[in-house]
């Protein structure tokens, strides 16, 4: 198990070299010079000559990679475009504030998407079954901004109940010397009440809006993968020795229902992780969807192949725990593979 | 998304929408043009893309056809400039409040160089650049003004763009805070709120500053708090264009206008304790003129060639309070002008020296808002300086938040999480202004809109084509589609509150048949 989870983690590095010359290359044949971006309508031919040599693109694109490629071992991932901040550490801050939202949206999804999911399932066409179906069509179909834009009149302007701007650590926790961006997590490590109050009044609008998506798929796959299940032999063996239902449901075919609900709930993750771009852009989250998206759009080159990178990790490790989590669940998965 | 789907997106997204509208190809096609067009929302032009259609449209009835190309902003910027385009929108938002910033900028040969032209539409007319050569050294106001008129009617008759609208510069604000008002070139001057008394104001804005050294930013979200934090040697009286004293009291030139004086004002200090004195002022400007200064670093000084090329050395005068600009020839009648431009705020050379490049997120300046903290693209905090030398502002702490979304920026407005916004959804202003306790800000803006029309290009250096183009706009039209009528349809490139327009100077109506009979006369005349 250890040496599988260890080889998993070594494929990463032929891959992460693969992604970063792929996106370098992409990148790099972009239309659209940084320098004519930044310098906007002062750019004149000695500016755009003195900004190509100080972004380093007077360069040929080989060189360019190759200095990228020494900086990344060292973990130093150059500096923005733009701001001229360490594109690492600002790249951390963003990717924190991410996970935090990602967290909770993805908690809320699961714990509502399975216990509705297996209730609809138990109960195919009661009010459970038509609520599940309900949240499942507007989740994959009621496009999030217009859902969060939604929320934001209602409870956040209309009825003033909960805050939709302002996840800064000004407003969250005054006076906290946050050396993180996880402002909940670390105002809870503090023990800093206040602020993991506030804190958790921020995360509720944009955290409903981001779990509509995560909240259908589960829902879904929980109810489909329920039902599958209920209608086989060893359902049918335990029902007839007389289990409980309860114990038919909560011992035997939960576990078997987990490994599907656990694959798609693994790839909801990688996605929520790798930017919510609409949500944070909607509640105003300092988040890793939106940096990306300005990158892409200013063509600040460090800054985009960075996130690419950062993303390809977390797939990669989303995926591997979710193999983990397989092993831990089934334990027809345990037995050695060799016969 | 996963990252094979976001890499795609990626690409997509670099490659813009080249999609667009092509010709319909049916029908008596005369003529084809290509229409460029950004995708994007700039100060000058909110809605490229409706002015595009409306263009479009209003050139299709006069018998053109009209070609839409939409690109994403940074590689039609790099089109146009190389001038690969017929037609093209675009829009200038002036650094000083000058009629030579307008004309000479977008219409003079000296800006029509390939690759980083100005002067989109390539126009090179000989007369036109001895008019505005003339006029920037014409230090008399009426004579210069006499002049600009002459350039205007010459550039009227050519037509090498058509003058679309001059947009207002809207913001809003919550009625228990202000008053703040809207200013011609700079941002909202937040020293002249009276409420809240010693509270604090949340500004709204939807993107974060690129840096605080006011060297070598160029972008309005960052030039807004360094408006607040720094001080220039002269500055704009507020709501009008007129120069009055900031750091120098008073100034004086020789008589050629290549030596000038400024008299400083005594007893400025930095918020670091430094004295603003003749030293320290050489030094913000030597910093920026001189490649080998060791502060010169961290960016491109783009202002400084553009607006300052001319001074050949600033230097402390006869005494600690004066200081002398060397030029190299006759500064411009806009010389002092230039120096209210946020480019030329005065940083501590202490703080410089502390903090090398990072000055840029460690402002050290003389105004009267002091830099407390920048969380990068989150938000901007600045306290009042007590002891500025024009007086503590009333309001004690300013806010600068990044709100991307304009929808929610509105919202944040209405529910109070923010005082104050800007960069408003045109479409959301009759909701601001129906609300009591939201005051909407409106003044007339130091941009322009126009429709360039490349000269270097078929059929565009007919200058009959070009007229007949400037008689199909229906700019009325253009400007209710384009900007929801909040703007002024434009006869010239020059904003009316710049240059009044002289009554002689009338601009082209709509008339169809007449651009028809130019188009006609131009392509029968190309005919073998």
């Amino acid at each position: 198990m250890l040496s599988y989870a260890l080889r998993r983690l070594l494929l990463v590095v032929p891959l992460l070299l693969a992604v970063s010359l792929l996106v370098f290359a992409l990148v790099s044949a972009f239309p659209g010079d940084p320098c004519l971006i930044k310098l906007g309508q002062h750019a004149n031919a000695t500016s755009v000559e003195r900004c190509h040599v100080e972004l380093g693109l007077d360069k040929p694109w080989l060189e360019r990679y190759g200095d990228f490629l020494a900086g990344a071992l060292r973990l130093d991932f150059g500096r923005d475009f733009f701001t001229s901040e360490d594109v690492g550490s600002v790249m951390a801050k963003k990717l924190h504030a991410t996970i935090e939202l990602a967290f909770f949206a993805l908690l809320l999804a699961w714990l509502l998407g399975t216990w509705l999911g297996t209730r609809s399932a138990l109960k195919p066409g009661g009010w459970s079954d038509f609520l599940g179906q309900l949240l499942a069509l507007g989740g994959t179909s009621i496009p999030v901004f217009w859902l969060g834009m939604l929320l934001i009149v209602l409870f956040g302007v209309k009825l003033e109940w909960l805050p939709f701007t302002g996840w800064t650590a000004g407003e969250i926790g005054p006076g906290v010397p946050y050396s993180s961006g996880f402002l909940f997590f670390e105002s809870l490590f503090r023990g800093e009440w206040a602020a993991v109050s506030s804190a958790l009044q921020h995360l509720v609008l944009p955290g409903v809006a981001l779990a509509t998506i995560p909240l259908a798929v589960i829902t879904r796959m929980t109810r489909s993968a329920m039902l599958e299940e209920l209608g086989k032999d060893y359902v049918t063996t335990a029902r007839a020795k007389g289990l409980p239902e309860r114990l038919v449901v909560g011992r035997h075919v939960r576990r078997n229902v987990l490994i599907p609900v656990v694959t798609i709930t693994g790839l909801q993750l990688g996605t929520l992780l790798s930017g919510a771009v609409l949500t944070e852009t909607v509640f105003s989250w300092p988040g890793m969807g939106t940096h990306l998206v300005q990158a892409a759009l200013q063509r600040n080159y460090p800054v985009i192949t960075a996130a690419m990178l950062l993303f390809t990790v977390i797939f990669v490790l989303v995926n591997l725990v979710v193999d983990v989590l397989y092993h831990l669940i089934d334990p027809r998965l345990r037995t050695p593979r060799a016969r | 998304m996963r990252p094979i789907p976001l890499l795609l997106a990626l690409v997509l997204a670099a490659c813009g929408d080249k999609g667009g509208e092509g010709p319909s190809g049916a029908g008596s096609v005369e003529l084809e043009v290509v229409l460029s067009y950004g995708a994007v929302s700039r100060p000058y032009m909110p809605n490229m893309e409706e002015v595009a259609k409306q263009i479009a449209g209003d050139l299709e009835e006069a018998g053109l056809t009209v070609d839409l190309k939409k690109q994403e902003w940074g590689p039609y910027l790099q089109r146009v400039r190389n001038g690969e385009h017929q037609l093209a929108l675009l829009g200038w938002s002036a650094d000083i409040p000058d009629v030579d910033n307008f004309l000479y900028v977008l219409l003079d040969k000296t800006q029509a160089r390939l690759g980083d032209a100005n002067n989109i539409s390539f126009y090179t007319d000989e007369a036109v650049h001895l008019l505005l050569e003339e006029a920037r050294y014409t230090y008399d106001a009426a004579r210069r003004e006499a002049l600009y008129r002459r350039a205007q009617a010459k550039i009227l008759a050519d037509a090498p763009m058509v003058p679309l609208a001059f947009s207002d510069r809207i913001l809003a604000h919550r009625t228990s805070v202000g008053p703040i008002a809207m200013e011609l070139i700079t941002h909202p001057l937040l020293r002249l709120a009276t409420e809240p008394k010693d509270g604090r104001i949340v500004f709204g804005r939807s993107g974060d500053a690129v840096k605080l050294d006011p060297a070598v930013i160029t972008d309005g979200e960052s030039s807004n708090p360094v408006e607040q934090i720094f001080d220039t040697l002269v500055r704009y009286t507020p709501g009008t264009a007129t120069i009055e004293p900031g750091l120098a009291l008073s100034w004086t030139s020789n008589a050629e206008h290549t030596v000038w004086t400024f008299a400083l004002r005594p007893g400025v200090t930095f918020h670091d304790g430094t004295p603003c004195d003749a030293a320290a002022v050489a030094h913000a400007f030597e910093r920026q003129r001189d490649p080998a200064h060791k502060h010169h670093k961290g960016g491109e000084f783009a202002y400084w060639t553009d607006l300052l090329g001319y001074v050949e050395r600033v230097e402390p005068g006869a005494s600690a309070l004066e200081v002398v600009f060397r030029c190299s020839r006759p500064a411009p009648a806009f010389f002092v002008s230039t120096l209210a431009v946020f480019s030329f705020c005065i940083p501590s050379p202490t703080a410089l020296d502390k903090h090398g490049e990072a000055f840029s997120r460690n402002p050290v300046g003389t105004g009267p808002y002091k830099f407390v903290s920048w969380q990068s693209d989150v938000e901007i905090a600045l306290t009042r300086n007590d002891s500025w030398w024009g007086g503590a502002p009333a309001v004690k702490e300013i806010v600068y938040r990044k709100i991307p979304d304009a929808g929610t920026r509105t919202q944040a407005l209405k529910s109070g999480a923010v005082d104050v916004i800007d960069n408003i959804d045109l479409a959301t202003l009759p909701q601001l202004e129906s609300n009591a306790g939201i005051k909407v800000v409106r003044q007339p803006g130091m941009h322009v809109a126009y429709l360039a029309m490349n000269t270097r290009k078929k059929p565009f250096d007919d200058p009959r084509v070009r007229q007949a183009v400037a008689y199909a706009l229906d700019k009325r039209r253009i400007v209710k589609a384009g900007w929801e009528g909040q703007a002024q349809p434009a006869a010239t490139p020059v904003p009316p509150n710049l240059l009044a327009p002289s009554p002689d100077l009338k601009d082209r109506e709509r008339d169809l048949a007449r651009a028809r009979a130019l188009l006609s006369e131009a392509l029968g005349a190309k005919k073998p």
